[in-house]
């Protein structure tokens, strides 16, 4: 699989940066491998880009709850790879 | 075998490696002998600005198109938050073609083919993040099992593979935060276990 994901507001824009130096965007959410046990902190980099390639039919894989400040969403879209690369 | 959902302050996360700082990462399975995970976190000021105007059209664009599809609400991976299938069906053996999902009952045409007409710029970006980042992904595999050195960070197509071997997207998905701010728990292929 590969994905991405990235922070926008509730009409689709990209939020690539704090819009005031009180925002706390967004807490917990994060990625998660079982198997390698890795975690992907989608909330220490809120404003990023985050691109993943992942083994979606072979790894234990989910994002965990989490929470969005009232006007903002978080974006994810993936799209199935060839199984070749992995 | 039953498992239980697993929440952010579950302790059996305690003790997992976090990766949470800008730059690329391949995780190379010992046993395996190969690489089987990579994550590339890029900021808005490592973006060129073809990228960061690109990136912003494709956001756009998939918020708009979820407005003309109905929600999935039946292929069990999303707790919280929406999801929906978008974009590009056909695709998986060329890799350039695409083809839609069906839009939602009262959608008039005109409003359908505004999005359609900018669903293969939109596929072509998608595409080349995922190539940009699968032949590096793929040249990490190499270096690691035949020097056993750091990953190499390219973004060329290898000249010895086919370049269907990178064919993307036989669908694509969009999913949003639902309206009580709760992210989805998604992408899950099966619900995990504190016992695996």
């Amino acid at each position: 699989m590969f994905g991405i994901w990235a922070l926008v507001d509730k009409q689709g824009n990209w939020i690539s940066e704090p819009r005031n130096s009180q925002e706390i965007p967004m807490t917990g959410g994060f990625f998660y491998i079982l198997p390698y046990k890795i975690k992907i902190d989608f909330a220490a980099q809120p404003y990023a880009i985050w691109e993943l390639i992942w083994r979606g039919k072979e790894d234990v894989h989910a994002t965990v709850d989490g929470k969005m400040a009232g006007n903002l969403d978080w974006f994810g879209t993936s799209a199935q790879t060839s199984k070749k690369l992995l | 075998m039953l498992g239980k959902l697993l929440y952010a302050d579950d302790p059996i996360f305690e003790d997992y490696y976090t990766i949470d700082t800008p730059g690329i990462v391949y995780v190379w399975d010992k046993k395996a002998k190969k690489v089987v995970f990579a994550v590339r976190c890029s900021t808005a000021d490592e973006l060129s600005e073809q990228e960061y105007v690109s990136f912003c059209s494709l956001f756009m664009h998939l918020h708009n198109d979820s407005k003309l599809h109905a929600a999935i609400t039946n292929n069990g991976t999303v707790v919280y938050g929406k999801m929906w299938g978008l974009g590009w069906r056909p695709g998986f053996d060329k890799g350039y073609d695409y083809g839609e999902y069906a839009k939602s009952v009262g959608v008039s045409e005109d409003r359908w083919k505004v999005l359609r007409n900018k669903d293969e710029a939109m596929h072509t970006f998608y595409g080349q993040r995922y190539a940009s980042l699968a032949p590096a992904f793929w040249h990490a595999q190499k270096l690691f099992n035949v020097e056993n050195k750091a990953p190499f960070f390219g973004h060329d197509y290898l000249e010895d593979l086919e370049k269907d071997e990178w064919a993307f997207a036989s669908n694509l998905t969009f999913i949003k935060s639902d309206n009580k701010g709760r992210m989805l728990i998604a992408f899950l292929n099966q619900v995990p276990c504190t016992n695996l």
